[in-house]
């Protein structure tokens, strides 16, 4: 027999098998150690921006007046002016805010997970990725604050003796949600600043003026690149790295108790938890796709952030997207066969009978029919099919956690209780808002902070340049 | 290039011969314990020949869940190309093989409902409490459509059909690789995989449905299925580690294997138990808080103080301490740890199915009984004996590493062969 270590990786590639078949490069050609760094850092330090940063700054600060604007409407008229009523008390602010919260995931989840699982490809896009957790979760946690009618007394949710008595309801899984998402965010962005330290380093040096100079200095916490920084840096790293991805699970599965830990049929089901989860990776790596795309090709990045990379992102994406299909599935199948007339009647109005049911088809074709074209390869490595995808998924997105909370809430145990709801201008100018927020960070986040990790990528090639030895 | 038969290490091979000996003595002990310690049908407890079935769905529950999650993983393996895995994936193919003995296997099961379909028979029948519609609450008379014995029986043909077609596919291919070395064929794997996964998917959802969840026919739970793949996959991965540690200890396996490999699966291992205590926490935990009558029996009916110690136990020892045990890394690097710590992960998966099976037998009286654990370990001996033996017999047949398999490389020395890249 053979052994193994007679096999040459040389043997191995001349035997031409298929499955060793050319794939994309994680790393364009022509790159090398310097070219890497001036290519990121171009972007933060010297490189004029172009016209489509300008064009998506200026949208996202035309939204984000419209959040000023809808949220001192709110303050000063107080939440009769969203559509909220009974029975629908929550409507879009649980909506956008299981969205956005969502969106965060997958940022989480290429940091953190993906850097367990040793998977390269994540290094191009980790630190975008992550950018977008912190900034979702802050758009997740406006519609808390902004629901509770009086924001200044959020405080009140916190376990901490007072001399009123008063004590959050610890077996209601949205004080859950308040530890829970704190956690993430904080932990989130520890991670993401960790990763900065030694690229804000690099800016440091390359800044031209010495106001830059000075901030970047700072933000770089006085890193030198000495052999101990790097050491440290790498635990510190993998430590986070595994405190964050019990996180990724645990904060949408929470999100999910929200609902189902309820009787409301439509609400209360068990696979909640997982396929919630699912759902956050699935619209998470939309987003990432939505807004890496475009960027990508405005800064002309497209030999950092390769085919490859939005290759197996988007196979990532087809693949959680079945499992959150395999969770309508689960939901429609299992409310038949539960003999319950409350579930069959649930699943009758969602699919057929109520007011709601173009949502609800609109969203099996966002989520479940449009994103099969994933399966060609055409489609996955083409900036503009895929981005198409990719919007539909974010609409379908919401579209579920509108289907999930209206058409429930709207027709509950008792006829007598039903009702309808539509967001009023206000609730859409809010949610608006929060896309404007969203952009605006993004814009700046691109503007003043290198937007993929230099280093990382310098390993990318290092591995590329010595055979993964 | 290729030895085209396995020569089982000294002690497999001594369990391949006590496995058949022992099987069938187990069985006749499982039926004549099942009529010798006959319960009291005052009490709800199981008559005569009933415990015996109840016994062998359990037993074969947990050995057609090992063929069954050896399915899913080289799906999964095939679809991820994660190449470390080659090593055992001989075993996993061995052990798909035995899925048609498991379909013949399964004849006790299917007896009850197909005897019910004919002459109303009520012998040995699992599924009384659908089956018999009259006597049925009005939430399980509005199952009908779906549980019926002859839609049921229906089901586990279509089942067994694609299992085994989708194990016929792989494993034909597979040695088809070994015979010619043929590449393409590397691709045909990583294209059908993912089809082959969603069949798994959808088809283990309705089988445990039917076999499993359907025991009370009153309960739903849309977990229930996903629960059901993790833990086949969990039992999977502790057994098979088991297996190849063995083989392991001989040529040509011991010249593939390295410690690195033992490492990866026990960071599997311990995900997947994760995943087992997620799953499992979070459908008790939204039940409990729901509190309805139709799923809430679910859990009163494993409220017994003894199911009460069981479940904690299962929280302690199958969730807990394997955690700990596996967070270990020096400890996962070594074969004999590892080994160690699956037998103990193997004996806490025989609790949890008989936690999730035995009580829905004894809702009027629920509880742990000592005749209970007699018939159920005797018939999981028994079942598992004959398994063994076929699963041994498979193994031998065929090279146990798939030497022409492209990936291989990559899968003994943990190291990436050169890419050929599109724009080099």
């Amino acid at each position: 027999m053979a052994t193994v270590e007679k096999l040459t990786p040389e043997e191995v590639t001349a035997k031409n098998y298929p499955a060793l078949a050319p794939v994309a490069p994680l790393l364009g050609p022509g790159h090398d150690y310097e070219s890497i760094s001036d290519t990121i850092t171009s972007v933060v330090v010297e490189k004029p921006h172009p016209p489509g940063w300008f064009i998506m700054a200026a949208v996202g600060m035309c939204f984000l007046s419209l959040l000023g604007i809808s949220t001192a409407y709110l303050f000063a008229r107080g939440t009769g002016t969203w559509g909220v009523t009974i029975p629908i008390a929550w409507g879009f602010a649980i909506i956008n805010f299981v969205w956005w919260i969502g969106i965060g995931h997958a940022g989480t989840l290429i940091s953190a997970v993906l850097l367990l699982l040793r998977q390269d490809w994540r290094n191009a896009i980790n630190r975008f990725a992550e950018a977008m957790t912190i900034f979702a979760v802050a758009c997740a946690g406006m519609f808390p604050l902004l629901h509770l009618g009086r924001p200044w007394v959020a405080f009140f949710i916190l376990p901490y003796p007072n001399s009123m008595g008063l004590w959050p309801q610890f077996r209601s899984p949205l004080v859950w949600d308040v530890f829970a998402i704190s956690t993430y965010g904080s932990v989130s962005l520890l991670f993401w600043y960790i990763g900065l330290i030694p690229d804000f380093a690099t800016c440091r040096d390359r800044a031209k003026n010495r106001f830059a100079q000075i901030a970047y200095g700072m933000a770089s916490l006085g890193w030198r690149g000495s052999s101990r920084h790097w050491f440290r840096y790498e635990t510190a790293s993998m430590l986070l790295a595994g405190l964050c991805t019990p996180l990724v699970v645990s904060v949408h599965s929470i999100v999910s108790f929200d609902f189902s830990a309820s009787q409301l049929p439509g609400w209360h089901t068990t696979i909640f938890p997982p396929y919630f989860v699912a759902g956050a990776i699935y619209a998470g790596f939309a987003m990432v796709l939505t807004m890496a795309l475009p960027v990508r090709k405005w800064y002309k990045m497209e030999s950092i952030i390769t085919t490859r990379h939005i290759d197996n992102m988007a196979k990532v994406m087809l693949t959680v997207g079945l499992i959150v299909c395999y969770g309508y599935a689960s939901e429609l199948f299992y409310a038949w066969y539960s003999g319950s007339s409350y579930e069959r009647f649930m699943m009758w109005n969602r699919i057929w009978a109520g007011p709601y049911r173009y949502a609800y088809w609109a969203l099996i074709v966002c989520n479940f029919v449009v994103p099969q074209l994933l399966w060609i390869k055409s489609v996955r490595v083409n900036p503009i099919p895929l981005f198409g995808v990719c919007m539909f998924i974010n609409v379908g997105m919401w579209l579920e956690r509108y289907v999930i909370v209206v058409t429930s809430l709207t027709r509950d145990f008792l006829p007598s209780s039903w009702g309808t709801y539509h967001g009023t201008i206000w609730d859409w100018g809010i949610f608006a808002g929060t896309l404007g927020f969203f952009t605006v960070c993004m814009c700046l986040f691109i503007r003043f902070m290198p937007m993929v990790a230099i280093h990382e990528i310098r390993v990318t090639h290092h591995k590329n340049t010595s055979h993964g030895h | 290039m290729s030895t085209n038969t396995v020569t089982l290490p000294f002690g497999l091979s001594r369990l391949r011969g006590i496995a058949i000996m022992a099987g069938p003595v187990f069985l006749l002990v499982a039926i004549g314990l099942s009529f010798a310690l006959s319960g009291d049908p005052d009490t709800g407890r199981s008559v005569g020949i009933d415990t015996f079935f109840q016994a062998y769905l359990f037993g074969y529950l947990l050995w057609f869940g090992i063929a069954m999650g050896s399915l899913a993983l080289i799906l999964i393996h095939h679809l991820t190309g994660g190449a470390w895995s080659f090593v055992t994936q001989r075993i996993l193919e061995a052990s798909t093989r035995t899925l048609p003995l498991l379909f013949v296997g399964f004849i006790p099961i299917l007896v009850g409902p197909l005897m019910w379909a004919i002459n109303g028979s009520a012998v040995g029948n699992l599924y009384q409490p659908w089956l018999n519609m009259e006597d049925a609450e009005i939430i399980v008379q509005n199952k009908e459509a779906y549980l019926n014995a002859g839609f049921w029986i229906a089901r586990v043909f279509f089942y067994f059909a694609v299992w085994i077609g989708i194990m016929s596919l792989f494993n034909h291919w597979s040695k088809k690789l070994d015979e010619t070395g043929d590449g393409n064929i590397a691709v045909k794997f990583k294209r059908f995989a993912p089809l082959c996964l969603i069949a798994y998917c959808l088809t283990m959802t309705f089988a445990s449905t039917d076999w499993a969840l359907s025991l009370e026919p009153a309960y739903f739970s849309t977990m229930y299925a996903p629960l059901f793949w993790i833990s086949q996959a969990l039992t999977t991965l502790a057994f098979t580690t088991i297996i190849l540690s063995k083989l392991a200890q001989t040529k040509p396996l011991a010249e593939y294997v390295t410690v690195d490999h033992y490492h990866h699966l026990g960071n599997l291992i311990m995900g997947f138990t994760v995943l087992w205590a997620y799953m499992s926490f979070s459908q008790y935990l939204i039940t409990w808080s729901a509190n309805l009558p139709e799923e809430i029996i679910y859990y009163t009916a494993r409220r017994s103080p003894s199911l009460a110690v069981l479940a904690v136990c299962l929280m302690a020892f199958h969730f807990l301490v394997p955690l700990l045990l596996l967070l270990w890394k020096r400890g996962k690097r070594s074969p004999n740890y590892l080994t160690k710590v699956c037998y103990w992960i193997l004996f806490w998966r025989l609790a949890d199915v008989f936690w999730f099976v035995s009580p829905a037998f004894h809702h009027e009286a629920p509880g742990v009984y000592l005749k209970d654990l007699l018939v159920y370990g005797s018939a999981w001996i028994g079942i598992g004996g004959i398994w063994i033996w076929a699963f041994l017999g498979q193994l031998q047949k065929r090279s146990v590493i798939a030497v022409n398999d492209p990936r291989l490389y990559e899968a003994v020395t943990h190291k990436k062969p050169p890419e050929v890249l599109e724009h080099a």
